[in-house]
């Protein structure tokens, strides 16, 4: 597991992180993924790191460094992000993004459509998991468009993930408290029933969104992905190498209509993975778009 | 308020090196790696000051400037650019692009202090001196 | 295939770029490479860009070489991208630019070895610290040297490289790298 540039690099190490380990770290991962941690986030890092050190059996962090710097496939550093990205899914996630999808983006795309009958909106939750977002996504959808003036909106949301197990669970629509905490109270009291100790989601809002297994990879499928007006991919992309992500993101372009949106993870900048999306800036949010 | 400014370049090293000068005269540095970060920094905050590399992957720093200025509240912002050369068009290519300043790396922390202080407005006797002699 | 790359529709383009990531040969490496000078859409540009990297030969590798030198920025900076991620394939021909006179194409040569990860690579980093006259060539080596350096020979360099310049900003790269690969 441990290469030959990483067995040099073994010795004795402290306890603790150093501030000098930690900027080394810190400069590396701020190059490759743009995602850059201040000095405060030092023990936050520390632990994860550890962690990770643990993990894969490496004595100090110079080894561990010279792994995660050398490694061929890149997997550790994956895993690294992985530790250290929260990655904890739930309902009205990121809110302020959200916030700027329903009140500023929405509008301008249905304004596209203004002169269409109906006007369709179509969703794509990219990586959705156990569906949180994709439900969200349905619940703003629900309760931006009804009772609008002018030509009828419809709307539908596919939410993949190539985990099929994840989608089943997704499909089911039924959550814990956790899940659920972030949902404005008026939202929750009409849109979810009680299901033991958890909730469930009701159908209406089930009917409007396909769950189905994707890869993201896989060029044949996601050429079958077209005319989306909004493609949410929030925290996916991270976890991708340079070359996959490009490519990952070439196929969202591709599968956006002209002047379709893309919405990242906050901490996620679509410009360094490839310059070919527009930036717009909304009062509530920096969205990418065709 | 403390002076806010936004260096870009490529290398973490250039990037610390300018923020370690500028921080002891109390500027508050940010950095970006690229212009297209340096852009998307610029949206959501604002600068009183832009040090622009020259030689960057991803976006040149000339096409950077130009597309910081067509930002109508840039118009004015003052910009500093960096290059490895000191040839006259690359000068002139920068002063077209938008900069203020043309300076040649590797920059002495005292040039770029001055420098720094004196396109942000800040004058003292000090400053005065140094430059006027 | 090859004559998609000329259909008047961008995103046709784009997919035929795509799709000839799948060949190996000269021709598709060439046409690709051809088009990349010409294009002017981002999109298919990205595509080609995406494929070259698939492809990933030493034809690929010697011909952005070449492209390193080109007038056009864009072209020198996907050319310095692509080269990165090929790394062991690039290797010999990036560790002969080493020795240009253009100072530009030297820094270029650098930034490529500053993703290798091979110790071959980190030697040539090496070498450019104790040998390079430009301090900003040396300063590069020695950010990149910093990360990836772990034997004493590495630190020796740097140190070494203080003594070849008096400049202030020599100075705290070499600071920095040396506390990035430890006392000791």
């Amino acid at each position: 597991m441990l290469t030959e540039l990483a067995l040099e690099n073994t010795g004795v190490g402290s306890e603790d992180m150093t501030l000098d380990e930690f900027i080394k770290l810190r400069d590396y991962i701020y190059r490759k993924t743009g995602i850059f941690f201040e000095e405060k986030k030092l023990y936050y890092i520390e632990k994860r790191v550890e962690s990770r050190m643990k993990a894969v059996g490496a004595e100090s962090f110079r080894s561990y460094f010279a792994m995660l710097r050398f490694e061929a496939s890149g997997s550790e550093m994956q895993a690294l992000l992985n530790e250290l990205t929260v990655n904890e899914t739930y309902f009205f996630r990121e809110y302020e993004q959200l916030r700027c999808f329903a009140e500023e983006v929405l509008f301008e795309i249905l304004e596209h459509k203004k002169d269409k009958n109906p006007r369709k909106v179509r969703i794509w939750s990219a990586g959705c998991s156990s569906g949180e977002e994709a439900y969200t996504l349905g619940i703003i959808m629900k309760e931006m468009t009804e009772g609008l003036p002018g030509n009828r909106i419809s709307w539908e949301i596919y939410a993949t993930d190539i985990n099929s197990e994840v989608l089943d669970q997704a499909r089911k629509g039924v959550y814990g408290p956790r899940a659920v905490n972030q949902v404005p109270e008026s939202y929750f009291e009409r849109y979810f029933r009680p299901a033991g100790e958890k909730f469930e989601v009701l159908s209406e809002l089930k009917q409007n969104i396909n769950f189905m297994q994707l890869n993201l990879f896989d060029r044949q499928s996601m050429a079958a992905m077209k005319d989306f007006d909004a493609i949410f991919c929030r925290n996916v992309l991270i976890y991708f190498d340079d070359v996959s992500r490009r490519e990952v993101a070439l196929s969202f372009y591709d599968a956006l209509r002209d002047g379709g949106f893309i919405f990242l993870g906050h901490s996620e900048s679509m410009s360094r993975i490839t310059p070919i999306f527009k930036l717009r800036k909304f009062r509530n949010g920096i969205i990418y778009q065709k | 308020m403390p002076l806010q400014v936004l260096v870009v370049d490529d290398s973490s090293t250039v990037r610390s090196y300018y923020a370690s000068i500028l921080n002891k005269a109390g500027f508050v540095v940010d950095q970006a790696a690229n212009g297209y970060e340096a852009l998307e920094k610029s949206i959501q905050f604002d600068y009183d000051l832009f040090i622009v590399d020259i030689n960057m992957p991803k976006m040149t720093g000339y096409e950077t400037v130009q597309k910081l200025r067509e930002d109508e509240k840039k118009l004015s912002a003052p910009i500093v650019m960096i290059s490895t050369e000191g040839k006259e068009s690359d000068r002139l290519e920068a002063y077209r692009a938008g900069a203020n300043i043309y300076l040649v790396k590797p920059v002495k922390p005292e040039m770029l202090l001055t420098i720094s202080k004196i396109i942000c407005g800040v004058r003292s006797k000090e400053n005065d001196e140094r430059c006027w002699g | 295939m090859n004559t998609l790359v000329f259909h008047p529709e961008e995103r046709e383009r784009y997919k035929a770029a795509v799709g000839l990531s799948e060949f190996k040969d000269e021709i598709v490496v060439n046409c690709l490479v051809k088009r990349l000078e010409e294009e002017k859409s981002k999109l298919v540009q990205e595509g080609i860009t995406s494929s070259l990297i698939r492809i990933n030969t030493e034809i690929v590798a010697n011909t952005c070489i070449e492209l390193l030198r080109s007038e056009n920025a864009h072209l020198r900076n996907t050319a310095l991208e692509i080269l990165q991620v090929l790394d062991s394939i690039s290797l010999p021909a990036t560790k002969k630019l080493l020795d240009d006179p253009d100072p530009d194409v030297r820094l270029f040569a650098v930034n490529v070895l500053g993703e290798t990860k091979s110790r071959e690579g980190i030697e040539a980093l090496r070498q450019v610290v104790e040998k390079d006259n430009d301090v900003n060539i040396v300063a590069a080596a020695i950010e990149y040297i910093g990360e990836m350096g772990s034997r004493s020979e590495d630190r020796e360099a740097v140190k070494k490289a203080l003594q070849r310049f008096s400049e202030p900003f020599l100075e705290y790269a070499a600071e920095m790298a040396l506390k990035k690969m430890g006392a000791n």
